[in-house]
Parts: C-alpha cells; structure tokens; sequence
C-alpha cells in the first residue's frame, strides 16, 4: 500500500451531490416600436410565463431598450455574461435560443478532443518498473 | 436530533428499496415548482412527522417511490430481464474483494465507444444527446469493464448491467467556437464558405459503484458453476 | 477702412467701443459733410440710394436695414428730442430706487404684440380636446343606430340636426330610452318620420331631452300615436336610410364619427348615399398597434398569472438599476456626495433628487 499524501482542497463539482443550474438570470430586451421585435413582443407575453415557470431557479428580467434589436443576456455563476440578439425571430426560435442561454454553462466555448475531464488521479497508478513481476517477452 | 435520526433511517430505508427494487434507468431531477411541491408533499404526508424536513433531504431521484415522479410527464423505462442474474462461483468469492476497494473505475460505452469513468468525471459527449433535459439523470447499464487499484472484472462481451451502478447527470449542453472551413475549386475565384457549431451534451458523473455478494443475493442472483466464458475478475500483475 | 467709408454714427446700427470713444475727439470728414449740408436736406444714404435709381422716386422703404441706431443714443438726444430726461436725473427722482435682481416683475419690452399672449401663459381656454374625446367609443352597430335614433328624433322636433353633437354621452337612463327606440325600415327617405318609439312614455321623455338641445325649444308633436309601435323592431339602423341630404349627412357623419371615436375617410363620406355604405366603409380592420409588453405583464401580474422569478420595467435597466440590485448604490452615492462630486438637490416630487454638479468647486 502506497503511502498517500493529505488530499488538496476539494473541488466544486456540479452535479455529483446536488445540481445547481449554471445559469442565474435571463434578461429580455425589446423595443416595443421596432418591428424586429415583433416576435419578441409575442414572445414575452404569451411563452414567457410558462418558460419562467418552467424554470423557476432562474431570475427573469425584462426591460425595453428602444431603437435597438430585440435581445436576451444570460447571467451565469462563474461571472460570466452571453448574449444572443434575437431579431426577427418568431416566438418558438426566440424559446429555443433561451433554451440554449438556459443549458450553457457559462464558459467561454472552447474545442476540446478528448470527451473526460477527470480531476481524479488514476484509479489503478502509476506504472512503476521497480514494482510487479518480472515479463518476459 | 430526532428529526435528523427520522431522516436518516428515511434516507437509509430509500437507499434500500431504491437497491431492491428494478432500478428507473433515467430519472429526472428536474426541480420545477410542481415536482418539487408533490415531492414536499409526497414526504409530508407518506413518511415525516417532520415538516420541517430541509429540501435538500427530499428523496433524491434514485427512490422508487411512485409519488415522487407525478410530475413528470415521460416515465423511464424500467428494464426487464428474462432469467435472474448468473454468478459464478470464483467471481462470487473474489467479488468482494473487488467492491471493497474504494475508488472504481468503470469502461461505459455509449453508441460503441468506450468511456472510461470515475465519480466526479465530467463528460462531454461528442454529439447532443436527444430528448434529455438539464438535470435528467442517466444510468449507463453497458459496461465493458469494471476495476479498482488491483482487480478487474472483464465481460466476456458486456459487464452484466445488474452487476454495477454508474449515473450520470446531464448539466447542460455546450457548443464548439464556430468553425469556418473555405471550400475552394481550381481556377475559381468563388470561395464557398461551410461553417459548423456543433452542440455537445455535457455530463458528470454522480457515482460509479460495484455491488456486493450480498446485495446480488439478496436481488436474486443465482450461483452457477464456472464456465470458459464467464465474466471473471483478474488480478493486477 | 479709410475714415471716409465709415458709416457716420447715426446710421450704424451697431459701433464698437474703440470707435465710440474716438468719436468726441476727431471729427470724421463726413461729420464735416453733414455739418455742411443743412439739417433738413437727406442723409447719406438717402443721396446714394437717389444718385443709384437716377432721380427722386426710388422705390421701396426709404432705408429698409438701418433704424435708429440704439447703441449711441447720447449722440442724437443732443441734437433731437431734449424732453427726455437723462439717466442720472431719473435715478436722484426716485429715492426709494432699488436695483433689481431679478426680471420678475420689470415692465417687458422688445416685444410684438403677438407675443404677449404668449407671455401670458396657458390659461384653461387654450386646452386641446380631440373631437369625441368625452365620448367612450362605441361599437359601429351600436353607433349607427344611436346617430340615426338622434338625428330623427331632432328632424322630427325640427331642430338644427348637428347640434346633436353637444350632448356627448348621455345619462344611462336616456341612453337605455335610446336604445328602446328604433328607425323603420319602411321609410328610408324621411328622417322625420321614421322614428318609432316603445311608448307614450318614452316618447315624452326623449322629446323633452331633445327639446333642451342646442336652441331650447317648445315643440310638440301632432299624432303621437302613429311614433308608437309595440312591434319588437330590430336594434340596428336600417341600411339604406338616406344620407342624400347633405345637412342630414353632416349631421349624421358628425354624431357617427363622435360615437365611433374613428375618423371617416373623406372618400367614404363622399361616395356614400346611404347609412350602410357608411358603415362597410369602416370595416375595414384597425392597424394592429404593437403589444404593450409592460402594461400587459403587469396585468397578468395582477391576475396572479405571473411566476414570482419575472421581473419588468417599463424604463431601460441603467448602470444605477444595476447597482441598486446588487446593494451598492447606497455606498457609491455616499462617497460621491462626501467627496463633493455630487450635490443633493430638493426637487418638488419628482423621483431624481440627485444632480451632477455644475461647478468644479466642491459643496460643503
């Protein structure tokens, strides 16, 4: 048995015990004159209560912004801020872009190959030549 | 202190039923208002003489309690097997060595690729999973391998499902940065831009665990005698 | 400039202070033309002006741009009107003279007489009200038949039909005696005698309502009895009642449009011979006006149909709002204001008491 040192301090880990959503606050901006905000407008007042009920951990703000294009800016746990400029779009690709603001984790978007991030160490060690039995070939 | 008592012998008693009986292969844990108020009262009313039992108490989705899955609309489909689970003998006597070791790993595979996992792996699928939510929890029941720091246990092709637990929870879905590729033909001048922003399915690994002799028996596994191709567990060399 | 081009004081309407002061001590040559001429005969420019149009009858204002030059009037008074009196004995006259601060309450000057009535403020006279703004709208059917009820009931009292628009919204119970009654169908030509009414009852009530309208008038009405049909007669004004008459027409359109609360196009009024094209001239669907989104919210908020996570404004969310929902507005605004970059201001009710100050000078 290997001698083990004091582990380090432990690492947050969503979703092992209990699961908090990444995302804390929707933000809907709208115009209420521009017509590329039409949708968002229809948006907001028929979807909209049924998805903030739907998801009932995140806090939901709608605030117009005149003269601009409709928009929706999530806030996340880790500081971080996305946004997605929704104009133009009928009320069912407004829900789905606020779907996607909703499952994001709120890191920036990176390519990554390999699909498992482990932060344990090796289950079965390291390969070590001075111990075990001798092979031959 | 006696409702922490209550909650534990509740907690242990769901642990239980929850080993006992056949497993929901996917729960969701999705904490809307109404789930969460049925589930409160589910417990207020079946079990506690505690009502000040704190949410985080509220039995996690491996129960089996009927109630406490009102909410949701899509039920798992609860596996069915034809014939109780064949041990053999040597890999009933060598089994608890196996589950005693703490930490385990497990070779899952999904879609023929292998995945091997730890408790606490976060995992990033390489394509989005269909029709799962934010929350859901899986339960892979295909493994190809299961192991500690010294012994392995090998399917001959698969690890039999009833042998293991591993869950995942599904914490969201990410996307790739968007990727630009420029499609040339020779003595063109067009250039055809593709571009591509795959979305993934993000995961975490809740717990990866070996069951006992014990439990197998108590679940109805039936000692059998050894055979060529039986699963077995091999020793670290 | 060669002092000989310069505008003798008198013409410019504006000197500047060097030239003023020169002015006692060098007499300009044209100072010395002026002096030469008699007082009597014209002035430079008039003598430019008459050598440029070749003789005495030249055409348009004699000197359109320069008046009485304001700037140096001592240099005129000398010469001209001696009544006025000068400055400083105006100031030993009066002895209990104080120095305004202030222009409230100094005589104006300076002003046309257009703008007094500007200065006077708004009074309530000058309160705007839209046509039909004391009237809630109507339905069209509804409308129509009341018009038609009305215009009638005045043809039949012989009275001036458009002063039918005075009255504005009934009271509920004459309304419901309106709404009892009904134009027949039979006699589209005839204002005057289309009426019908429930019952004697009615019909002496509604007269004597009518009666009041406009120039207030006595009238009875001979052989009441043939305005008085027990038959259960539609609600809705027929559609081919005459709108031929152009004084029945204006009166009708009037009312109609007042009820309706909507604006006639022009050409439906035109086109038009009859009540039912009136009214398919206004089918013709509203533009859709853009959803509310606030007022909308905040009515099903009302309702309770509103999770508790939604939050609205009507107003843009600025960096303050930001602030404020995060707890540290309170500790900005405090050091800003110990720091003196910001003054505190008393302000009647309005929501923002708080100004940037102008000055660079810290408040204490």
């Amino acid at each position: 048995m290997p001698v083990k040192g004091i582990r380090t301090v432990t690492a947050a880990r969503n979703g092992v015990g209990a699961f908090i959503l990444q995302c804390k606050r929707l933000d809907f901006h709208y115009c209420n004159f521009g017509g590329s905000s039409r949708g968002m407008l229809a948006f907001l007042t028929q979807t909209l209560p049924r998805f903030a009920k739907e998801n009932p951990q995140i806090e939901i703000r709608v605030s117009p912004r005149h003269q601009k294009h409709p928009m929706i800016k999530g806030q996340y746990i880790n500081g971080n801020e996305k946004s997605i400029c929704v104009r133009n779009l009928e009320p069912e690709d407004i829900l789905k872009k606020a779907m996607i603001l909703k499952d994001a984790s709120g890191d920036k978007l990176k390519r990554t190959k390999k699909p498992i991030t482990s932060l344990n160490e090796s289950v079965r060690g390291i390969w070590s030549p001075y111990h075990g039995d001798l092979r031959g070939v | 202190m006696f409702s922490r008592s209550v909650l534990r012998s509740l907690v242990s008693d769901l642990r239980c039923t929850a080993s006992a009986a056949p497993l929901p292969q996917r729960a969701c844990l999705h904490q809307t208002a109404l789930l969460r108020a049925s589930q409160q009262e589910a417990s207020s009313q079946s079990s506690s003489p505690n009502p000040d039992t704190p949410l985080s108490a509220t039995p996690r989705a491996q129960t089996s309690q009927p109630d406490a899955h009102q909410g949701i609309k899509k039920q798992p489909v609860a596996p069915s097997f034809d014939s109780p689970l064949k041990v053999t003998k040597s890999l009933m006597s060598s089994l608890p060595h196996l589950a005693g070791q703490s930490p385990h790993y497990v070779v899952a595979e999904l879609h023929a690729r292998p995945y091997l996992l730890t408790e606490g792996d976060h995992i990033r699928l390489p394509f989005l999973m269909p029709n799962v939510k934010t929350g859901d929890i899986l339960r892979f029941n295909r493994a190809s391998a299961l192991g500690s720091r010294d012994f392995t246990l090998k399917g001959s092709q698969h690890v039999d499902e009833r042998l293991f637990e591993c869950r995942v929870r599904v914490t969201g879905v990410e996307s790739e940065p968007l990727r630009i590729k420029e499609k040339t033909k020779r003595r063109q001048r067009h250039t055809k831009t593709a571009k591509s922003k795959h979305r993934y399915t993000i995961m975490r690994v809740m717990d990866v665990r070996i069951k006992t002799p014990e439990e197998l028996l108590q679940e109805g596994a039936v000692v059998v005698e050894d055979t060529a191709d039986a699963t077995k567990i091999e020793a670290k060399s | 400039m060669r002092p000989s081009m310069r505008l003798p004081f008198r013409e410019a309407l504006y000197v500047c202070s060097n030239c003023r002061s020169e002015a006692p001590r060098r007499i300009s040559p044209l100072a010395r033309q002026i002096r030469h001429y008699a007082s009597d005969s014209p002035s430079v420019l008039e003598r430019t002006r008459s050598s440029l149009w070749k003789g005495n009858k030249a055409p348009g204002p004699a000197d359109p741009y320069t008046g009485e030059s304001q700037l140096v009037p001592g240099a005129e008074k000398g010469e001209g009107d001696l009544a006025a009196p000068a400055e400083g004995e105006e100031l030993q006259d009066g002895s209990a003279y104080v120095q305004a601060q202030t222009w409230d309450g100094l005589k104006r000057i300076g002003h046309t007489k257009e703008q007094v009535w500007k200065f006077n403020g708004r009074s309530p006279v000058d309160e705007y009200e839209r046509f039909g703004a004391d009237v809630t709208p109507k339905p069209i059917p509804a409308a129509a038949h009341q018009a038609a009820v009305e215009i009638s009931l005045m043809a039949m009292l012989g009275k001036d039909l458009a002063s039918v628009s005075e009255i504005g919204e009934h009271y509920e119970q004459i309304q419901e005696l309106i709404d009892g009654c009904a134009v027949g169908s039979s006699e589209t030509q005839q204002w005057n005698t289309g009426l019908r009414f429930p019952d004697q009852q009615t019909m002496e009530a509604l007269i004597f309502v009518f009666n009041q309208v406009g120039v207030q008038t006595e009238k009875t009405i001979e052989s009441p009895e043939t305005f008085i049909s027990q038959e259960k007669t539609s609600a809705e004004a027929p559609r081919d009642l005459s709108l031929a008459d152009p004084v029945v027409k204006f009166a009708f359109i009037k009312r109609f449009s007042q009820l309706t609360g909507r604006r006639i196009p022009d050409a439906a009024i035109t086109s038009s011979t009859t009540v039912g094209e009136i009214i398919a001239s206004l089918s013709t669907a509203l533009k859709e006006k853009p959803i509310n989104v606030s007022k909308k919210l905040a009515r099903q908020a009302s309702v309770g149909a509103l999770p508790p996570n939604i939050q609205f404004s009507k107003k843009r969310l600025s960096k303050g709002d930001e602030d404020e929902s995060l707890g540290r507005k309170k500790a900005i605004y405090t050091e800003l204001i110990r720091r003196g970059l910001i003054v505190r201001k008393q302000r009647g009710n309005k929501n923002r008491t708080i100004e940037k100050a102008t000055g660079l000078e810290p408040e204490y």
